[in-house]
């Protein structure tokens, strides 16, 4: 496979004022053709700036970026030849039609006009927009317009997809079916960078990731070696009828398998005497063992007495990734 | 080579997009009708007018017709101008801050479309309407040759100075749009910029018609508009055009170079207009008999002792309306914290002088190439004018005569050196807005309410000099304003070293804390 992107050392640093604002601290990163890279911050992380870097709409002030062995600094023409950028807040023209707002980016792109028909069709295919070709492009619903806006950056057929956000302010189903375009993407082989606050929607079509926080990436790699990373503390969730302190005291005892134990949904003991602590809840034990390991603690719960109701593992997430690699604090 | 330059002129998908769009709905033909309305109506208000008057039976029938006929048409064109003067900016000046608020830049900037096409399609669409907007008052004014008296010559001249002042108007509303964050303030600093702008055309086109009229030479006026449309319009709207452009790279500050460097082809142009200007008002003044000269239309004595008074007031006004214009464009730029740093504050200024500097637009590459314009200017414009009519001669009653070339030398590197300076000052904090900055400082002296004051303010300006009687100047005036300005230059040039020092002490640190900055919480 190809290297398509490759960023070494990117940094941005905005004024503001009198201060100055480091947007974006020293990015590596590299991508085969083909690759989804799901982008995922908080707001504020940085994410923008980067892929507005990417389509060449900033210039950044250190580090280099390349898009297909061309440097979005010195040959930002042919960088735009082979990209396609969805930025995350975006505006449509005034009293202006459908086809002709693609019409007008497929001139934009040099489109000869013999072959514009036939290929705004096939976008309008692609994001079903195909009935609205002759409305207005004010007229259509959020999520249409995000299609369009979609249909517009597939309009020349770009090796690299930059999405920023494209899921924001859309509703359930809206999503659902952005997300299906996206995987039919993905089957043409694109290479996709799609950023997101939002971690669910990447997970199902991302091959690799990458976190990025306060301007520096946290965590980035292949989506299988993240969770690889993170699986050596798994959690499970254990609801108990009764017992609930013999059970605490329990996995407490066993180390070798235990990390930690939390309890769920309830406040923790606050050792007051008079209140009797509670025999039912929920508890959530870090598991460190082997997978064959779960029915060794179950059993000695079992064994002791304690009325399990349920015993899962939860599943690793992005969100857990996440959760585990952020802060929670924004630039 | 002929098919790619053809191809280039013809596929404009911005021009293709915009003109969909502009000519959809009602809007643009409300446009047209009330423009129309007004139009018609200022027509029909002076052919009633002049109805009262000629009724008398002293003038001449067809004599009356003629007059009427050129009656109609000047009404006609000095009100078009001014419809047009004002409706143009309406157009212009949102089409790319409309596009900044409605997030659509982003878009059509990440087409392979280059900048300089984008700039021009945008031009083209807003004059194509002004276009159709000229083309539709035609009819209106063709009323005047039902009298007689107004020949195609004259209309054709008035509509080629028509068209070039709309595009001039339309390439100074698009540098606007580009330089400013929304279309309301777009429209605001083009309202206020294209006063000097028409003033300037206006007296142009006065002076020309003057002329010709009073020596009945047709030719002279045909030449105006020519001359009007390739020495100001055509330059004029390429430097601007060359602002807008560099405003639409990612980093604008990397191409000030063309800009720059236009601005130096449009300083040369503008001088060879204005000796012309000189050399046509020069055989005017003579060739006229007393009482109908230019100084007459100024309302000032025609007596021989005072004759190049203004001749050289409107000299004066030319060239302090020049500097209006281009001094803040050129010594204003985008300031760099992180060069001052790699530099220093002395290597800073120093090497904004190189081409280097030039196109990174360090604001003092700004000051140097605004020394180089206007000494250009001045030089030849000033001193072959002065020297021509004997200014430098002052005979005052103590010392007789004395040559007054030295100070007026002396005043004019002060003003260099202050006004250069005051410029660094203002582009420190307000960069690109210094330019509004000193075009307002440059006009409202003029508007203070106090005659002293304005007096004492207006005296600043060394063309204010070439107001007064160049027989009575005053060497001790002359002589304070040098000082006055040297005073203004170091002043601000001590407070920039100062401003700047600090500012790079605060920067010292590597990053700032992100957590001190302010942000919004996020839920």
């Amino acid at each position: 496979m190809t290297v398509i992107v490759q960023v070494k050392g990117l940094e941005k640093v905005y004024r503001v004022g009198r201060q100055k604002l480091h947007a974006v601290k020293g990015i590596d990163l590299e991508l085969e053709q083909g690759d989804i890279f799901g982008f995922i911050g908080p707001n504020g992380a940085g994410k923008t700036t980067t892929l507005k870097i990417l389509a060449t709409l900033l210039p950044p002030t250190a580090g280099t970026a390349l898009i297909a062995g061309h440097d979005v600094v010195t040959e930002p023409d042919a960088v735009r030849e082979v990209i396609g950028y969805m930025p995350d807040f975006f505006g449509v023209y005034d009293d202006i039609k459908v086809w002709e707002y693609l019409d007008f980016f497929a001139a934009a792109y040099r489109i000869p006009k013999a072959r514009r028909t036939g290929i705004i069709d096939d976008v309008l295919a692609l994001t079903d927009l195909t009935d609205k070709k002759d409305s207005y492009v004010e007229s259509l619903s959020r999520g249409m317009k995000q299609r369009l806006c979609l249909a517009k950056t597939l309009i020349h057929d770009p090796k690299v997809l930059l999405l920023d956000e494209p899921a924001s302010g859309l509703d359930p189903r809206a999503r659902i079916e952005l997300k299906e375009l996206l995987k039919e993407l993905q089957a043409m082989g694109k290479t996709i960078i799609v950023s997101s606050h939002i971690l669910p929607e990447m997970e199902e079509f991302c091959n690799k990731i990458g976190i990025i926080e306060r301007g520096e990436m946290v965590v980035a790699g292949e989506v299988q070696q993240i969770a690889r990373q993170i699986r050596g503390q798994q959690f499970i969730e254990i609801t108990i009828a009764d017992g609930l302190p013999i059970a605490e005291q329990l996995l407490h005892n066993m180390p070798e398998w235990v990390h930690s134990v939390q309890r769920c949904g309830m406040e923790s003991a606050n050792g007051d005497a008079s209140t009797p602590p509670p025999q039912r809840g929920t508890l959530r034990i870090g598991y460190i063992g082997a997978p064959e390991g779960e029915y060794e603690v179950l059993t000695a719960l079992v064994q002791a007495g304690v009325k399990v109701r349920a015993f899962h593992p939860v599943k690793t997430d992005l969100e857990d990734v996440f959760l585990r690699f952020t802060k929670g604090q924004v630039a | 080579m002929i098919r790619n330059v053809l191809a280039a002129l013809t596929d404009q998908p911005l021009l293709v997009r915009e003109m969909r769009t502009r000519m959809r709905g009602t809007r643009a033909y409300w446009i047209l009708f009330g423009y129309l309305l007004i139009l018609v109506l200022f027509v029909l208000f002076t052919y009633w007018a002049l109805l009262l008057r000629l009724s008398s039976p002293t003038t001449g029938h067809l004599r009356a017709a003629h007059e009427m006929s050129s009656s109609i048409f000047y009404t006609t064109i000095t009100v078009q101008f001014f419809l047009i003067l004002f409706i143009i900016p309406a157009i212009t000046s949102s089409s790319i801050a409309q596009e900044k608020e409605q997030q659509s830049l982003d878009l059509l900037l990440t087409t392979p479309l280059s900048r300089a096409r984008i700039v021009y399609g945008k031009l083209l669409s807003s004059t194509a309407f002004i276009l159709l907007m000229i083309a539709t008052s035609l009819p209106i004014v063709s009323i005047c040759f039902l009298f007689g008296g107004v020949s195609s010559t004259h209309i054709a001249t008035y509509y080629i100075f028509l068209i070039s002042f709309s595009l001039l108007s339309s390439a100074l509303g698009l540098m606007w749009s580009s330089l400013a964050k929304t279309s309301a303030q777009a429209a605001i600093f083009t309202y206020l910029s294209a006063v000097p702008l028409s003033l300037y055309s206006f007296s142009y086109v006065t002076t020309y018609s003057l002329a010709s009229t009073i020596t009945a030479n047709e030719g002279l006026l045909f030449k105006l508009a020519l001359e009007y449309l390739f020495l100001i319009a055509i330059p004029a709207s390429l430097c601007m055009n060359a602002v807008t452009w560099s405003r639409l790279h990612a980093d604008p500050a990397d191409h000030a170079g063309w800009p720059r460097l236009l601005f130096l082809l449009l300083n040369v142009l503008f001088i060879i207009s204005t000796v012309r200007i000189q050399v046509h008002g020069v055989g005017l003044n003579m060739a006229m008999p007393a009482g109908l000269g230019l100084s007459t239309l100024r309302g000032l004595p025609n007596t021989l002792s005072t004759s190049l008074n203004p001749l050289l007031s409107e000299f004066a006004g030319i060239w302090s309306s020049y500097l209006l214009i281009l001094i803040p464009c050129c010594a204003t730029g985008a300031l760099y914290p992180e060069d001052i740093a790699k530099l220093g504050f002395g290597r800073y200024l120093l090497s904004g002088w190189t081409w280097r500097g030039l196109r990174r637009a360090y604001p003092a590459s700004g000051i140097g190439y605004v020394t180089i314009l206007t000494l250009v200017a001045f030089l030849t414009v000033f001193l072959y004018l002065g020297w021509l009519h004997g200014l430098f001669n002052v005979i005052t009653a103590v010392s007789g005569p004395q040559s007054v070339l030295l100070p007026i030398l002396g005043l004019t590197f002060a003003y260099l050196l202050g006004l250069s300076c005051a410029c660094l000052l203002l582009s420190l904090y307000m960069q690109r807005f210094a330019i509004l900055a000193v075009w307002l400082c440059f006009g409202i002296p003029w508007l203070l309410p106090f005659p002293g004051l304005r007096e004492a303010v207006l005296q600043l300006l060394p063309s204010y000099l070439l107001f007064q009687n160049p027989r009575n100047l005053d060497l001790n005036a002359l002589f304070n304003v040098t000082i006055a300005w040297v005073l203004i230059g170091v002043v601000s040039l001590t407070l920039c070293w100062l401003l700047l020092r600090r500012h790079r002490i605060s920067q010292k640190p590597e990053f700032v804390n992100l957590s001190e900055v302010p942000h919004e919480p996020t839920s």
